[in-house]
């Protein structure tokens, strides 16, 4: 803070620069030989991006678009775990592609997959789950939040989003959502408003976030890092495999076979469309923790899943069971996702991809 | 571009290069051109703003030199003064005043309107409109002579490390760096890679880990949630207090860091305000460059204290609502300043003119170490809950979160089961021990040496380098 020079000593040559350099190398140094063993890897991808925010149609909406939607050839669809246990990183890496993500939390499937047909991919998995046939997992995205965003504009896009914002917690306040809900959904939207408005806007905020999303990627695959999280109680990050067992089968529980089978047939009929316009698709269970699957079955049979994917013509990839680590029952871990996205690249190429 | 980004460290060392191995006259363009390059990454609409308000100041300090007119000197100091303020006025404070227009007509039964303008405040706007003015009001009363060259002057206001968010350089600190090239030294360099690092260490490692915290404490609030207790609201005060004073100090001291490795100097912005014992040395200690600015250019012209105890109490109440609408266009802001102004009151009507002062009295002198103790932490204590008007949304909010501070602890539960969150005081430590540094040399005389700075410039890059973030943040000052 303080720069008044006679207060401090002045060192005439580089000793103490020397001395800086040698200490910070050695504690970088002793952090690589010690952490590893100490300090647990990220939960969760180091970026953490939801991507832009995406209409499907006039008041259907809004979900995430991350990556370059517009131009990727191989596109990812689904809800969060879609985003979250596949690392678009590793299948960049994978020559399938250039990679992209079309998502929203707990998703309806049946809307996102017309967004898919209306981009450029020849290439499509749909991440299917016992979510993509509840309409009202997520009770915020299916009650409220039929307004669109304004354009942005050159020199008010904050104040833009700040007033998008105000009006959605209005909205959702008086349609009886929890005023702390409401607020925490609405400041997720803004800041993916903001991200939103990057992308369409001057180039420099896009460049900015890619070039320090690499960097952070390369630097915490390189050395163990940490960081706080302000919805954890404990330093470090641990999975708790079983936190959404009973938040899923309770959801799963309240779900109508009725609007279940309405479901279904509008994915099948979805998927049938894309494959009619030439496109290759894959369906995918990803994987989920034993204790979520067993509460979930019961409820969801499995077979309506399958069916989904009989009726559509399209392969379906069952790893739901496959033992991969997640952190809440429902998402990979980062590492796990980074592992489970090669895997199913493996798998992708076995299929001809 | 922001300091914190990966883009500004990338393309910095080339403008350093350029700076240190150019003929000068070349050197200074380019790095105005840099400067511009800053300025506009972040959108480039907004440049005519800052040519348009340096070249009406750049024309109106060489004509108020050149004429010996009073009138004629006055004019064209309106002229400046009607600019900046203008600009000011447009861009920050039009939508305030129109929505509180707005509000009033309702409230009286009329017709209301919604104001939707279709600009927000120009990222740096208060930092160099009060720059330029400085500068003509220097040139008018005499203090100063006029830059030499526009591109001198169009550097002094557009330079890239103060542009944004100070500090607030004044003209007559500047202009005679600009004149001839800087000369490079083991210290400037040695200096400068410090303050960067602190800085970013100050911002990334500490300011944006705790901004989730703050969020967590404001979205409390916002939804009149019972887990707003008297503890949760002081320990999220606690955090937005280091926050914001690891953002903006964070921000200075890459700024002054900067200028180090550009053979500059810039005036000192924080002096560790913790150690402040008083609201009078609280200002003496916090954004140092904008509160000389008030002093200077408001309340001395005002009368300052020479008009006997009540003329001083108001020039202290009008400068300090200034400073507060000076921050943001917001009743927040406004009762954040009249706090302060009170308190400078109080204070002058307890204490006369023996208030600690920094430069007068070091921390040994002024009533023990028990005095001490007990100013900084009245004082404190003091910050944190005007704060709470300074950051909250808005009024209602901040009535909330200051009943849970101060009313709430008489009858509620405490509520320390927020301190679940008190790890987070583990970033608070580092700004402790920062500040315990610098009062050991205010109460000892310690001084540290040169090896011992050199481990804890380590000890901070090796911090930024494990510590993540929670999603970077936009320095808090950017608003303003």
């Amino acid at each position: 803070m303080h720069t008044q020079s006679a207060h401090t000593r002045h060192p005439r040559r580089f000793g103490p620069a020397l001395l800086a350099v040698a200490a910070f190398g050695a504690l970088v140094a002793a952090w690589l030989v010690l952490a590893p063993a100490h300090v647990p890897a990220p939960l969760m991808h180091p970026n953490q991006s939801d991507g832009r925010l995406v209409w499907a149609a006039p008041g259907v909406g809004p979900f995430h678009a991350l990556g370059d939607v517009e131009h990727a050839d191989l596109l990812f669809v689904g809800d969060s775990r879609v985003h979250d246990d596949l690392v678009l990183e590793v299948f960049a890496g994978e020559a399938l592609g250039a990679p992209a993500t079309l998502w929203g939390p707990g998703a309806y499937v049946p809307h996102l997959l017309p967004l898919a047909a209306q981009q450029p991919a020849r290439r499509i998995v749909v991440g299917l789950s016992f979510l993509s046939l509840a309409e009202h997992a997520n009770p915020l995205v299916a009650e409220a939040l039929r307004e669109q965003p304004p354009a942005p504009s050159r020199l008010a896009a904050p104040a833009d989003a700040a007033r998008w914002r105000e009006r959605q917690f209005a909205h959702l306040v008086a349609t009886g959502a929890d005023r702390a809900a409401a607020a925490a959904f609405t400041g997720d939207l803004a800041e993916a408003l903001m991200l939103h408005y990057t992308h369409v806007g001057w180039f420099t905020g896009r460049f900015d976030a890619a070039l320090a999303a690499r960097a952070n990627y390369a630097r915490v695959a390189a050395l163990p890092t940490i960081t706080t999280r302000p919805w954890r109680s404990a330093w470090f990050e641990a999975p708790e495999p079983e936190r959404l067992a009973r938040w899923a089968g309770g959801l799963a529980r309240l779900s109508k076979p009725a609007a279940r089978a309405a479901a279904a047939e509008a994915i099948a009929a979805a998927l049938r469309a894309l494959v009619a316009d030439g496109r290759q698709v894959v369906c995918v269970r990803l994987p989920m923790s034993p204790a979520l699957l067993n509460g979930v079955r019961p409820f969801v049979p499995d077979a309506e899943l399958r069916a989904v994917a009989e009726a559509a013509g399209v392969p379906l990839l069952e790893h739901q069971a496959a033992a991969f680590e997640t952190r809440d029952g429902s998402h990979l871990t980062w590492r796990e996702a980074e592992r489970y996205s090669r895997f199913l690249a493996e798998e992708l190429r076995r299929l001809g991809w | 571009m922001s300091f914190d980004s990966v883009s500004f460290w990338l393309v910095f060392p080339c403008a350093l290069a350029a700076w240190w191995l150019l003929p000068w006259r070349a050197a200074k363009a380019v790095a105005l051109g840099f400067s511009l390059l800053f300025y506009g990454w972040w959108n480039p609409w907004y440049l005519p703003l800052i040519l348009a308000s340096s070249l009406v100041d750049w024309f109106a300090g060489a004509r108020i030199a050149a004429s010996a007119e009073q009138v004629t000197r006055r004019r064209w100091l309106a002229l400046s003064l009607a600019t900046n303020l203008g600009l000011l006025a447009t861009f920050k404070y039009a939508a305030f005043a129109l929505t509180n227009i707005d509000r009033a007509a309702r409230a009286l039964g009329g017709g209301g309107f919604e104001v939707i303008l279709p600009w927000v405040v120009p990222v740096g706007i208060s930092f160099y409109t009060f720059q330029t003015l400085s500068y003509t009001l220097d040139i008018y009363w005499r203090r100063l002579a006029p830059a030499r060259t526009f591109v001198d002057f169009f550097l002094y206001v557009a330079f890239y490390p103060q542009l944004v968010a100070g500090p607030i350089v004044r003209a007559s600190t500047l202009l005679p760096q600009l004149e001839r090239p800087p000369r490079a030294s083991a210290w400037r360099l040695q200096h400068g890679a410090y303050m960067c690092v602190q800085g970013l260490f100050l911002k990334v490692v500490v300011a944006d880990n705790l901004a989730p915290e703050v969020d967590r404490l404001m979205s409390l609030a916002a939804a009149h949630s019972p887990a707003l207790t008297p503890a949760a609201a002081w320990l999220g005060m606690l955090y937005f207090g280091v926050e914001l004073f690891a953002d903006f100090a964070g921000y200075s001291a890459i700024a002054i860091g900067l200028a180090c490795l550009l053979g500059l100097r810039f005036p000192t912005n924080f002096l560790y305000p913790l150690l402040a014992r008083g609201p009078a040395e609280f200002w003496q200690r916090w954004h140092i460059t904008l509160s000389t600015w008030f002093r200077d250019y408001v309340y001395i012209p005002l009368g300052g204290s020479r008009g006997g105890p009540w003329r001083t109490y108001a020039n202290l109440v009008i400068t300090m609502l200034l400073s507060g609408l000076w921050h943001g266009a917001a009743w927040g802001m406004l009762v954040w300043g009249g706090l302060h102004a009170l308190a400078l009151c109080l204070e002058r009507a307890l204490r006369g003119r023996r208030a600690p002062s920094v430069g007068v009295a070091p921390l040994r002198s002024f009533g023990g170490f028990a005095g001490a103790a007990l100013g900084i932490v009245v004082t404190q204590l003091f910050v944190l809950v005007a704060w709470v008007f300074f950051r909250a949304p808005n009024l209602a909010d901040a009535g909330r979160i200051a009943h849970a501070m101060l009313i709430a602890p008489f009858g509620d539960p405490l509520g320390w089961a927020a301190l679940g969150h008190a790890r987070h005081l583990v970033l608070v430590l580092p700004v402790v021990l920062m500040h315990a540094r610098r009062g050991l040399r205010e109460w000892c005389g310690w001084r540290e040496t040169a090896s011992e700075r050199a481990l804890v410039f380590a000890a901070m890059a090796f911090l930024l380098l494990v510590v993540r973030r929670d999603g970077a943040q936009e320095f808090l000052y950017f608003q303003f």
